[in-house]
């Protein structure tokens, strides 16, 4: 299943991660089933629409939304199997879905989208590319690498990517253009997509330490799939959804520490006198923690320097959401 | 070592050979990931791998836009070529393996150093950004680690004062490389892991670039690529059980058995890594491995040359 989040989604969808008859996968080319979760209007639908088509066949769409969303739904999800309701009616649905159409019937969602370049040709330069000699430009909108200027002696390729907005460890809308040099980050923008107004998935959640317990499970299991554990962040999610007694959450605790996990993430996005390895382990000794409400003018220049993974792993340590950031009245441009 | 397969069995016998190799490191990958999950493990746990590859092939092929369509097809091609080409010269008993290379040890060397090849490529054809990242990412790493290969391997054959391996089991009569050069075997895991890009070494196919230089592969392809690996983690588990572990020797049972029983024991070891390990930073493992590492290995070949004086 690849789980594409969008407005009003949270962590929630995270908790697929519990089911033993779900593996997540971290891009829609190995996925049989697209989970949409939440709103996708304007921007991010059209994303979505382009994620859908990704998908190799036979292949089918679930779309989790709450009943009074009145939201214009996206091409993708015109024929989506909709599913209102908590995880387990989710993962039900999931699982009915592929076996129905993918396994059974062999029959899968159509294509989207018309299968052309998402911008024209800019013929221009040496070879019609736009660029110099064999290097730059943007034919067909897409942005080749270009030699830059001097870094450490070396005059490397200067690369621009926009990374985002169902990629792994990114907040539910949020895209990042970053310019790399040999992976590291040059320059970095986040762009938070609008993602609408309306109910969130877990409404009907019960406020308090219990449900800021559950939050930082569904957080924990996303860095324990971004750190490239699956089995521990299946057992992270496991507790999410159980709430399991204090025994399953100490052995969990004592296997992400052995994991080197903590070790991997030290030093790594320092912002405000605290790296992605404090709030781990923040995370881990107090269950109900929280972190403090990021300034979003400090992310971007904080990921600056960094390699690419590593400004991945200081997005996902600073849990940030766009519907929270929405009322929150701050951008994170 | 005195008999070799024919031409036309060799490739036929370490097809068969890697083929359980694969199906031991998905079956054993399943098992430990339901153990580790704190899921309960049964008969149909044993089904899963079988059932997703299953669903590979009946997926339909994927493509991007002008990827280098040859290079694509022939990147996991050759990374499987490269762990058949790397088994044929693990001697199976005192008598027998699949061919007959004098200096098997330069001819595993040869063959790590061109997985760096396969991987780059693979990352490199599907002309995509996240793979391209993912495959630049691993030559940095790889030409890091591979180092530590040579110098291990090194000191493995001098004790035999020979290249081939069936000396250097020989030579481990009585005494075992893993006892004789500690510093060896945990160095030549290190190694495993980084070539199969296994574990938490997993830096060319790591979800944190959506999948790495697999990001744009699905169906077939995908099931070959990840087969590969798996294939490249049991010729490196052979080896290891070859150069450090006494190769065929032991009490009661027959020789190949040991070979296979040692095999087995150092791949599930590989395998297991993925779910209790998690994946090391690229940069900070780059300067692990020349700062600390490499002296290790350098020191692992001094003891051994030491030693061989004495």
């Amino acid at each position: 299943v690849f789980v594409a989040r969008g407005g009003g989604s949270g962590l929630l969808p995270l908790e697929l991660a519990a089911d033993e008859r779900i593996s997540l996968v971290p891009t829609p080319r190995h996925a049989s089933v697209l989970l949409a979760a939440g709103r996708f209007p304007g921007a991010l639908g059209a994303a979505l629409d382009r994620v859908h088509d990704q998908l190799p066949h036979p292949r089918c769409t679930v779309w989790w939304t709450v009943d009074d969303d009145d939201s214009e739904p996206p091409a993708a999800l015109e024929r989506a199997a909709t599913v209102l309701g908590d995880i387990e009616a989710v993962c039900a649905t999931v699982v009915h879905a592929h076996r129905a159409r993918v396994t059974e019937d062999l029959v899968g969602d159509a294509d989207v989208l018309a299968d052309v370049p998402p911008h024209e040709f800019e013929g221009r330069g040496d070879h019609g590319q736009g660029g110099e000699g064999m290097m730059g430009g943007v034919p067909f909108g897409r942005p080749m690498a270009m030699t830059a200027e001097d870094r450490d002696g070396l005059a490397l390729d200067r690369l621009d990517v926009t990374f985002g907005p169902f990629l792994w460890g990114l907040p539910n809308a949020v895209r990042v253009h970053a310019s790399l040099q040999g992976g590291v980050v040059q320059d970095a923008q986040l762009d938070l997509l609008d993602v609408g107004d309306g109910p969130t998935l877990d409404r009907l959640e019960t406020i308090g330490d219990a449900a800021a317990a559950r939050h930082r499970l569904r957080w924990l299991t996303g860095a324990l799939l971004l750190g490239g554990l699956p089995a521990l962040a299946s057992r992270a999610a496991r507790l999410a959804r159980a709430s399991g007694g204090s025994a399953d959450r100490a052995r969990l605790d004592e296997l992400v520490r052995r994991s080197g996990l903590l070790a991997a993430w030290r030093g790594v996005g320092t912002i405000g006198g605290e790296d992605a390895r404090m709030r781990l382990e923040r995370s881990l000794s107090d269950p109900a923690w929280t972190p403090g409400p990021a300034t979003f003018e400090r992310i971007a220049p904080a990921l600056v320097g960094q390699d690419w993974a590593d400004a991945l792993v200081t997005i996902w340590s600073l849990d940030l959401d766009a519907d929270r950031t929405r009322s929150d009245g701050r951008t994170m441009r | 070592v005195t008999a070799h397969a024919d031409a036309w069995a060799a490739p036929v016998l370490s097809a068969v050979v890697l083929v359980m190799g694969v199906s031991v490191v998905g079956v054993v990958d399943g098992v430990a990931g339901r153990v580790v999950a704190g899921q309960g493990v049964g008969w149909s746990t044993l089904a899963v791998p079988w059932q997703r590859a299953a669903l590979a092939l009946v997926q339909q092929p994927s493509t991007t836009e002008r990827p280098d369509r040859v290079m694509w097809v022939l990147a996991p091609a050759a990374y499987a070529a490269l762990a058949a080409a790397g088994l044929v010269v693990v001697p199976w008993s005192s008598t027998f393996s699949i061919a007959d290379v004098r200096a098997g040890i330069v001819w595993w060397g040869t063959v790590e150093a061109l997985t760096v090849v396969a991987i780059f490529v693979h990352g490199w054809s599907a002309n995509s950004h996240q793979p391209l990242l993912a495959a630049y990412r691993f030559v940095a790493v790889g030409l890091s680690y591979l180092l530590l290969s040579m110098f291990v391997l090194i000191a493995a054959a001098i004790p035999a004062e020979s290249l081939a391996l069936s000396e250097i089991v020989s030579s481990q009569h009585g005494l075992w490389n893993v006892i004789r050069q500690p510093l060896g075997l945990p160095l030549f895991l290190v190694v495993a892991l980084g070539a199969s890009t296994w574990g938490p070494l997993d830096l060319a196919d790591g979800a944190d670039l959506g999948g790495g230089t697999v990001a744009e592969v699905a169906a077939r392809a995908q099931l070959v690529w990840w087969g590969a690996r798996a294939a490249m983690l049991t010729a490196f588990a052979a080896m290891a059980a070859t150069v450090f572990l006494g190769g065929w020797q032991g009490p009661l049972l027959p020789e190949p058995v040991w070979v296979v029983v040692k095999t087995l024991a150092v791949l599930v070891v590989l395998t297991v890594s993925r779910h209790l390990v998690a994946r090391v930073r690229a940069e900070r493992f780059v300067i692990l491995c020349w700062l600390v590492l490499l002296p290790v290995a350098f020191a692992d070949l001094a003891i051994a040359g030491v030693e061989v004086l004495r």
